[in-house]
């Protein structure tokens, strides 16, 4: 049954994995438990000596607090919402023409452009001013392909890194490529400054060249592949990440084909908005299935692949605070257009009614960001009854705009879809937990990003 | 009491992080595809 407060994993046949969701407790119930809690929660009377028996177990952990917790719906106070994170679009221009890009082919509907290196200065001096009370800041280049202003890129992390010094305020750095352009040079580069980065591949090389081509409608998978072997070489700060639309949704496929040829890191997400629809929903419940089952064979064999989506914490993880506020997009994290126009995220570019303000001429609407700060979990009737909302934190606000009802009302095809990812994310380290399963020395992008962390906070 | 039916896990005590948490160093989490759709969960806080 679904209830907003306990989310059941079955494991295996008498294993089931049990959620408390307030408290983020992780149980192991056998059937008989199980079926006393379901009944609890159904308001059915127990039968059976066993079930009263669990009972008695159930009301232990209920009076520790590890399940059926209370939550008291109030964000915490003292937290500093001072901007944290800029994205940077330093190239609104692509040299792919993908007909799925969320940007309209990299000019985001607009004027193809290159940012200057004025409003470049000018965004890091912005974010390092405006960050009070925080000793980390995070900038990530973004386009269109930010590849194809690479001077420009090389000059700001230079500028960023003197500041940061200057500051005494670690700076962490970040970009996603199509990969068209990454070189040897560049590799280099990306590497010495510790820019970790997002490798766009979709998966088999039908998959990718469908959607991801040249303007002259020529496939890029050659190409990139070749690039991104190369780069894998000489980093573990990557994720390739691939894609799934109508066209494979039995993306598993993919991700064992990427991983076969030799991409650890990885991640699939899908296109929302791209013809995929609710009907789809059983086929890809489907296929995290396989995949959940193939990443768990891949660990014993010795092989483990480290799949984002599927590296949730189950014995810690982020303080609730980001768990109920998310991505911070408005007031924590801003997107800046080559221009210099601000805006709460880089997929709301092209919606003018989220402008919020222009970096060289010094303006920023704090009412926009108030209605951002003021919208998380405990403002959305949907997300407050969802067993997920601590792991999903309410969606993208983007999504919610542009394909729910608006800011305070998720989509329903991305809520269906995060639940389903996060269900067989769950199965997953529900199965290592309890199977005692490890991947000697081998590291998740989530480890790697934490002791990258500390290393700049040193 | 000796638990037969049931084994805990793990007891994050999450709520507990409203006092504790937010230093706010950990890595900005994006949903967007583009970026890899960073959800919170997959993130490790940086202070445990
Ligand atoms: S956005 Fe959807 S899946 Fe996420 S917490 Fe809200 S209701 Fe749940
Ligand atoms: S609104 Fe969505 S795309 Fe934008 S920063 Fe937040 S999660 Fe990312």
């Amino acid at each position: 049954m679904i209830h907003e407060n306990i989310k059941i994993v079955v494991l295996a046949e008498d294993q089931n994995l049990v959620l408390d969701v307030n408290s983020g407790s992780i149980h192991l119930f056998d059937d008989i438990s199980t079926k006393a809690l379901n009944k609890y929660l159904q308001q059915q009377d127990l039968e059976t000596e066993e079930e009263l028996e669990a009972w008695q177990e159930i009301e232990e952990l209920i009076k520790e607090g590890s399940l059926m917790s209370v939550d008291n719906g109030i964000l915490p106070k003292n937290i500093n919402h001072n901007i944290k994170s800029i994205c940077l679009n330093v190239a609104h221009i692509c040299n792919l023409a993908c007909p799925y890009c969320f940007a309209s082919g990299g000019n985001y509907k607009g004027a193809e452009a290159l940012m200057t290196t004025e409003v470049g200065k000018k965004a890091i001096d912005f974010l390092f001013d405006n960050s009070l009370g925080r000793s980390i800041v995070e900038v990530d280049f973004f386009g269109g392909e930010p590849l194809l202003n690479f001077p420009l890129i090389k000059e700001l992390v230079a500028y960023g890194e003197a500041v940061s010094k200057r500051k005494n305020k670690a700076i962490k750095w970040s970009m996603t490529t199509n990969g068209v352009l990454l070189d040897e040079n560049i590799s280099k580069f990306l590497v010495e400054h510790n820019i970790g980065t997002v490798l766009s591949i979709d998966g088999r090389k039908e998959i990718h060249d469908y959607n991801r081509y040249f303007k002259n409608h020529k496939g890029s998978f050659d190409v990139v592949l070749s690039n991104y072997l190369e780069f894998k070489e000489h980093t573990q700060d990557y994720v390739a990440r691939g894609t799934y639309t109508s066209r494979n949704l039995d993306f598993y496929k993919d991700v064992a084909y990427l991983k076969e040829l030799g991409f650890n890191h990885l991640s699939m997400e899908p296109v929302i908005g791209e013809k995929i629809t609710m009907d789809d929903l059983p086929v890809i419940k489907e296929s995290y299935q396989k995949l959940s089952k193939l990443y768990l064979k891949w660990l014993k064999e010795g092989e483990p692949l480290d799949f984002f989506h599927f590296n949730i914490q189950l014995k810690g993880g982020p303080c609730i605070y980001k768990r109920i506020t998310a991505c911070g997009a408005g007031f924590e994290y801003l997107a800046i257009t080559p221009t210099g126009d601000i805006y709460p995220c880089h997929q709301l570019i092209e919606d003018n009614n989220y402008l919020m303000g222009n970096i060289m001429e010094d303006t920023f609407n704090e009412d926009l960001a108030e209605v951002f700060l003021n919208t998380n979990i405990y403002t959305k009737d949907k997300c407050k009854k969802c067993w997920a909302r601590f792991y999903c934190s309410g969606g993208c606000h983007s999504n919610n705009i542009k394909y729910g009802n608006g800011l305070n009302s998720p989509d329903e095809l991305s809520c269906e879809l995060q639940k389903l990812r996060l269900e067989a994310a769950l199965y997953v380290q529900g199965k290592i937990l309890v199977e005692g399963l490890t991947a000697d020395g081998f590291k998740g992008s989530d480890i790697i990003t934490k002791e990258k962390i500390n290393d700049l906070l040193k | 009491m000796k638990q037969k039916h049931i084994i805990t896990l793990a007891k994050p005590l999450l709520q507990d992080t409203k006092e504790t948490g937010g230093c706010g160093s950990c890595q900005s989490a994006c949903q967007s595809a583009c970026k890899t759709s960073c959800t919170v969960a997959n993130q490790l806080c940086i202070k445990e």
